[in-house]
């Protein structure tokens, strides 16, 4: 089966001593057998979009395993021109947003224009859900018809919140990865079909083995184990 | 959705590090409300089946939330019904004869090898007067002492260990993300064993408990049936340590601890 993961990184992590350089991504990558990983560089959420976007774009120049995904910082985003069409142009598959690090809530005006402008250029976007469940719904109100929303980072406790959002937005996928109940994934796949869910887990600030072995042990068939793997993602990024 | 896949007749723990005995010292009965599991005694053998692991030591999730005796039950009653399931006592000293009473009852029980404390639901710091005389009787009964611990936490639980040196204390999920701390206390501790679960499966995290601690005080737990298992054993299969730390952390520690080869 092949595994394509859509949640990795790499640059520099200022808040500890946990190593997320490029070559660790590489290996961390290879460790949990995956064939692609959709990366950011961390240099666009901590320190600047365009630079970071710039060198997410020629470090997947070099190494074909990594799927360019950019970033915006809706707090920087005051042009009129519309990014998210030109990322698309630059060849960028994903827009991966980073709310918790950069301290913004997807409340304001600029990050629904930010969507609009996604929704639009036909750019997946990826958000953080983490432990607050009441972001998927936020996202469920705020995000315009069409605008295909990945919900990143879901925990157990914001499982039941991410599947009524799925429910209600046919458009939207979220991502298994992060430590849900035994038989979460089983439930969401379930109540909205395997489709919609895709692999992200962190790479390489988390260990990825175990949420790989998981789904492959899941009580899932084999071929929707393969969907969740790698199959949904490929299709979302426009086959890879 | 289509079809179940076929069951796999190799487990995670086969595949994953064959050759190597997987104790999962830290698991629960009972169901937490979320999407997915029951927490039902048929469960967890499902799950114990799939995992490979070779015996798992089970609190109430119920007698932590809210019903300390009926919870206790349940757990005397799985632990009857698999030889691989070992039970772990949970007590809420806000009830302290409560508490006493079901420490005595169960600490003589052969497959009974812990007791728990989970503060977060008591509002009880570990160590609170109130819980101080049920950990007295704990540590006269000789069963290990395992406790939640969570960011916060590290004062009072450091406390308990210097009043209890004999007393082995497991600090589950090792101050959560303030295990860098949790090692600094240990060190001092030698009574102190760590377990790493939490629900972010931090690289590189096994790889500092070992360096900074040594992988003889480091045991392997999953928090099953509120965590899915095998996730903590690929963060220990991906971690850059020696064989030899590896089996010790699986299983040889807890093997020791709870005197499993005597049983």
């Amino acid at each position: 089966m092949r595994i394509l993961d859509n949640h990795c990184l790499f640059g520099r992590w200022m808040k500890d001593d946990r190593d997320v350089s490029l070559k660790k991504l590489l290996s961390a990558l290879r460790s949990m057998g995956a064939e692609h990983g959709v990366a950011v560089s961390l240099r666009g959420v901590f320190y600047d979009h365009d630079a970071g976007n710039a060198e997410t774009l020629e470090v997947c120049r070099r190494h074909r395993e990594l799927v360019p995904a950019a970033t915006i910082n809706p707090q920087h985003y005051f042009g009129r021109g519309s990014l998210p069409a030109r990322l698309v142009r630059q060849g960028f598959r994903m827009l991966r947003f980073f709310p918790n690090l950069q301290g913004w809530t997807p409340q304001g005006v600029v990050f629904e224009r930010v969507l609009g402008e996604c929704a639009k250029a036909r750019l997946p976007v990826a958000f953080p859900i983490g432990k607050a469940s009441d972001l998927a719904s936020q996202l469920c109100r705020i995000a315009p018809k069409g605008c295909r929303v990945v919900l990143s980072d879901v925990y157990y406790g914001g499982l039941a919140e991410c599947i009524e959002v799925l429910r209600r937005r046919p458009e939207f996928l979220m991502e298994a990865g992060h430590t849900c109940v035994p038989g979460g994934l089983e439930v969401a796949c379930r109540e909205v079909g395997a489709g919609r869910v895709v692999l992200g887990t962190n790479q390489p600030l988390e260990s990825g083995l175990g949420a790989v072995e998981a789904i492959r042990r899941s009580e899932l068939s084999s071929r929707d184990q393969a969907a969740v793997l790698g199959g949904n993602l490929s299709r979302l990024l426009g086959g890879i | 959705m289509a079809a179940r896949a076929a069951a796999r007749t190799v487990s995670a723990a086969a595949e994953l590090c064959p050759g190597m005995e997987v104790i999962d010292v830290h698991a629960h009965l009972g169901r937490w409300g979320y999407p997915g599991s029951e927490g039902v005694v048929d469960e967890l053998r499902r799950l114990l089946d799939r995992s490979g692991f070779s015996k798992v030591i089970i609190s109430s999730g119920m007698a932590i939330a809210y019903d300390v005796p009926g919870g206790n039950a349940e757990v005397a009653r799985a632990v009857e019904s698999d030889e691989r399931i070992y039970g772990s006592v949970v007590f809420n000293a806000r009830d302290g004869k409560e508490s006493r009473e079901q420490v005595e009852r169960y600490a003589d029980h052969p497959r009974f090898v812990a007791a728990k404390y989970h503060p977060a639901y008591t509002g009880l710091a570990l160590n609170a007067a109130e819980n101080l005389k049920v950990i007295e009787l704990i540590a006269r009964k000789k069963l290990p002492l395992t406790f939640h611990s969570w960011t916060g936490d590290g004062a009072a639980a450091a406390e308990v260990a210097r009043r209890f040196p004999k007393l082995p204390m497991i600090w589950f999920h090792a101050l959560a993300t303030d295990y860098r701390k949790a090692a600094e206390l240990a060190r001092d501790l030698p009574n102190v064993y760590l377990d790493y679960v939490t629900s972010t499966q931090e690289r590189g995290k096994v790889e500092l408990l070992v360096e900074r601690l040594g992988a003889d005080r480091l045991l392997f737990g999953t928090d099953q049936s509120l965590f899915e298992p095998i996730r903590p054993l690929g963060q220990l299969i991906e971690a850059e340590i020696c064989e030899r730390d590896r089996r010790k952390i699986l299983a040889g520690n807890a093997r020791e601890l709870f005197r499993f080869d005597g049983r």
